[in-house]
């Protein structure tokens, strides 16, 4: 009976999903509405498509183990998201008006225009979708957690994994057939369940803590302490931890899409704006409900479970709405990364090396489609060494952060050049994978006072960056392109957009 | 003794726009230093290293709440910057 009360909550929502989805069908047939849902969304799709791409469901199970294990340390997560916001507000005006004036659909494609380089948009795709697929992979094994515990031990953890990469891959088929706009309206029914509902859970269960003798008296000391100096991470550590969070976060080919989807640029401020105290009282709440349940029984034993054992106070009830929540994260996370590898794949690989501009979204779903199944096969190969997966996600981690000032310094610089760009992420690249393979855990570099290898990968490459585009600036009709480019960001958009209907 | 000449009355305006988007840059830059500071400099995070109390984790929870307030104030600065409407 638990288990039909359990595996039935998913599928109830999955069905309610996937009418919502099918409710806002319309034909994106070219690839620019498939990619960017048409431009269209307003600010609160906008805030919501960016919450749940960025909260995936390992902050229920990885992220909330960590805050239980580790202690205080695991807020840092909360202090990146907030910056990557920030970030979010000052992106809006060029990402979004150039994506609608240059018709761009995905990051790469931004790097080819603004670098107007070929080999700019390849390496960039390339690093995006390699960096990707083993967060995809590892997205789909986590929900074999789920349903583990939601079968209340009548399904074995491995049958368990099997049957959530089955589930995600299956909910795929909506990602494929509907694109951009599907992600976006399931995004937000997905969102008002994880961040909405899980909030209201998260004070339920904050105020069972409270009144159970597990205040912030309870907690252990030593999960109070931050890396200081004379700390075993060193020094750096947090800051390095916060650092490439916060740098990383736009270089995610599916998280930066959004900033294309919405109207106009004020509507990607506006959504940031909404965001922001959202993920505050979510992830504040969560990570301090985390950190008092460290003196629960259980929890230090199987902290990455602490989620399920805290919802477990409530009864079976509670411990299925815990378990779609971690669903719902994780299908907006997944279906993003999905359909954004996939189009990247199309529009700037094979259309690059075919050299000619995709028109028709049929190849980004065959593309999707064909990840999907990539995914699913090797998260059901990979079941049984989840460790090593994760391993190669912590380099994909901090490959892609590398990405970071060839993204951030061409949009906000008009000095950065095509050579400076790939030489930064090549050599940015190769610093953090050797020092990453060198110094694997706890990820920090002794010499370097705590740096973890994607810091001193993003050092190596700003250096690059700025020293080759100082050493050998752009050619004057380059330039002068680039400038153009940079003064058309002054000028006002007809306000004829801003009444475009969702 | 003549009165100086007025200005044409559609200069004064740009000027003053002018001078106000600029202040408002120079706002919304400082607000992003302080968010910066607060959030990433390891010597902020060293004052709350040693454990023992609650400290570290008050912390972790005022700067992001600072933070998050600040993206009211960005808005407020960007709110005449010349961009459309939504």
């Amino acid at each position: 009976m638990n288990m039909l009360i359990g595996y039935g909550a998913i599928v109830l929502f999955t069905a309610l999903v996937v009418y919502v989805m099918s409710r806002g069908k319309r034909g994106d047939s070219t690839m620019s509405e498939y990619a960017t849902g048409g431009r269209s969304f307003n600010s609160w799709f906008g805030t919501m498509s960016f919450l749940n791409t960025w909260l995936a469901g390992t902050v229920f199970i990885a992220f909330a183990g960590l805050t239980a294990s580790g202690g205080v340390l695991g807020m840092y997560s909360l202090s990146y998201s907030l910056l990557s916001v920030v970030l979010m507000f000052f992106l809006g005006t060029p990402v979004n008006k150039w994506g609608r004036t240059h018709d761009l659909r995905t990051q790469a494609d931004l790097l080819g225009l603004r670098y107007n380089s070929r080999s700019v948009r390849v390496i960039a795709a390339i690093i995006g979708v390699l960096a990707s697929v083993p967060w995809v992979v590892l997205g789909m094994q986590s929900l074999g957690l789920v349903f583990s515990t939601l079968s209340f031990g009548q399904v074995s953890p491995y049958l368990a994994v099997v049957l959530g990469v089955l589930f995600i891959a299956a909910r795929q088929v909506w990602t494929v057939r509907l694109g951009t706009r599907g992600l976006i309206i399931s995004d937000m029914v997905q969102g008002l369940f994880a961040y909405g509902v899980g909030f209201l859970v998260i004070l339920g269960l904050l105020t069972w803590l409270f009144t159970n003798g597990h205040g912030f008296g309870n907690i252990a000391p030593a999960l109070l302490e931050l890396p200081g100096p004379g700390s075993p991470a060193g020094p750096l550590y947090l800051f390095s931890l916060i650092f490439t969070g916060m740098m990383g976060a736009w270089c995610w080919p599916d998280l930066f899409v959004r900033m294309f989807s919405v109207r106009t640029p004020r509507t990607v401020q506006k959504s940031a704006v909404q965001a922001a105290p959202i993920l505050f009282l979510f992830s504040a709440a969560l990570t301090t409900m985390c950190l008092l349940a460290s003196s629960v029984p259980g929890v230090s034993a199987a902290p990455d479970t602490v989620w399920f054992i805290m919802a477990g106070v409530g009864g079976t009830g509670l411990v299925a709405v815990a378990g779609v929540c971690v669903v719902a994260a994780t299908m907006g996370n997944i279906g993003a990364n999905l359909q954004a590898v996939g189009t990247q794949v199309v529009n700037d690989v094979i259309g690059v090396r075919n050299q000619h501009r995709v028109e028709s979204s049929k190849g980004a779903k065959i593309a999707v489609a064909a990840i999907t199944l990539v995914s699913a096969a090797a998260a059901l190969l990979t079941a049984n060494q989840v460790s090593g997966l994760i391993v190669i996600a912590f380099v994909s981690y901090q490959a892609v952060c590398q990405l970071a000032p060839t993204l951030l310094l061409g949009i906000f610089w008009r000095r950065g050049t095509a050579l400076a760009a790939n030489a930064a992420m090549v050599s940015g690249i190769l610093v953090a994978a050797v020092l990453e393979l060198m110094y694997p855990s706890p990820l920090s570099i002794p010499w370097l006072g705590g740096l973890t290898s994607g810091v001193a990968g993003l050092i190596v490459n700003l250096a690059v960056y700025v020293a080759v585009s100082i050493v050998k600036p752009a050619p004057a009709a380059e330039q002068e392109r680039v400038d153009r480019l940079f003064d058309d960001l002054k000028k006002r958009e007809p306000a004829a957009l801003d009444n475009q209907p969702a | 003794m003549s009165l100086p000449i007025p200005k044409p009355r559609f200069e004064a305006p740009s000027y003053q726009t002018s001078q106000t988007q600029s202040r408002r840059k120079r706002v919304a830059r400082a607000i992003v230093a302080v968010d910066l500071v607060i959030l990433l400099a390891p010597p902020v995070h060293w004052l709350f290293a040693k454990g023992g109390n609650t400290s570290s984790l008050w912390y972790f929870l005022a700067a992001n709440a600072l933070v998050t307030l600040s993206l009211f104030a960005l808005w407020l600065t960007a709110r005449t910057d010349g961009d459309e409407k939504e």
